[in-house]
């Protein structure tokens, strides 16, 4: 399945709130901890949270490591609104951005062994909607409350 | 006999707050990691060094139990995956025990399950390996 184009509706837009922190794996823990939180809240299911948890780390980590090339001194912009029907989050990096469609598939015996490569595979997979801004800049997870 | 058992996690020298403990011990020819906690983000390379420790102990086999871990992001497959490539230099099969369903889940959307066989205990991950066709 290709990665789609994101645009996200404006009331949604309108809506989210925002939190930045600096570009290492460990001060990003906070809108994590932040927006598990409210999912709790809102009496998601527990593998609808493992989902959230797990795509919202991956696109961190992308963020973190492949976006600002573990450069502390960048920044990570997280974006969310958590809702009963369902979880919006924007994460957006100051990297140069890249191309989703071109990431290859992990499962293949030729790359099965690699160490890395999995994380827009599992967002794709546990998310209800995985869009990408045109830049490569930006993703946005959409996951339902169902 | 003697506690061989190495435990490193949170509250614990080199362990941090992090929400993964790690126990490796000699079981036998097994070289045993077992993971219990979450495997998150900021954990994943303070699990890598860990098991880059257990590789340096003898045995002829590895294996990771899984069963007490309720949650691995691809830092740490890819973790895991590295252990798996360090033992196969040294000739050693990696097997994985005991994952809970939705860790199981990630292992199997990931195809890593086709990669390192996954037994219910380590008992059965080391015996199959003593079996002369489950060498390998």
């Amino acid at each position: 399945m290709p990665a789609r184009r994101m645009k996200l509706d404006p009331d949604i837009e309108a809506s989210l709130k925002v939190i930045e922190v600096p570009s290492t794996l460990e001060d990003a823990k906070r809108p994590e901890d932040v927006i598990l939180r409210e999912v709790q809240r809102c009496g998601y299911s527990e593998d609808a949270t493992f989902a959230i948890k797990l795509a919202l780390e991956e696109a961190i980590i992308n963020a973190v490591r492949h976006g600002n090339l573990n450069d502390a001194s960048k920044t990570v912009t997280v974006r969310y609104c958590v809702t009963v029907e369902q979880t919006v989050i924007v994460v957006r990096d100051q990297g140069r951005g890249f191309e989703p469609n071109e990431v290859p598939d992990p499962t293949t015996r030729d790359r099965l062994s690699l160490p890395n490569g999995r994380g827009i595979m599992l967002m794709r997979a546990y998310l209800t909607d995985l869009w990408f801004s045109p830049c490569g800049r930006e993703v946005c997870l959409i996951k339902r409350n169902e | 006999m003697p506690d061989q058992t190495k435990r490193v996690g949170p509250g614990q020298p080199g362990g941090g707050e992090l929400p993964l403990r790690v126990e490796t011990a000699s079981e036998g020819e097994a070289v045993v990691c077992r993971l219990i906690g979450s495997d998150t983000m900021e954990a994943c390379q303070w699990l890598n060094e860990r098991l880059a420790e257990a590789g340096q102990m003898t045995g002829k086999i590895l294996v990771i139990d899984l069963s007490e871990l309720n949650f691995i992001c691809s830092l740490g497959l890819g973790s895991i995956v590295a252990a798996y490539l360090r033992a196969r230099k040294l000739g050693m099969p990696t097997r994985l025990v005991g994952p809970r369903p939705e860790v199981m889940d990630v292992l199997a959307l990931t195809k890593l399950d086709t990669l390192m066989p996954v037994y219910g205990t380590v008992g059965d991950a080391v015996g199959v390996w003593r079996s002369p066709s489950g060498r390998g």
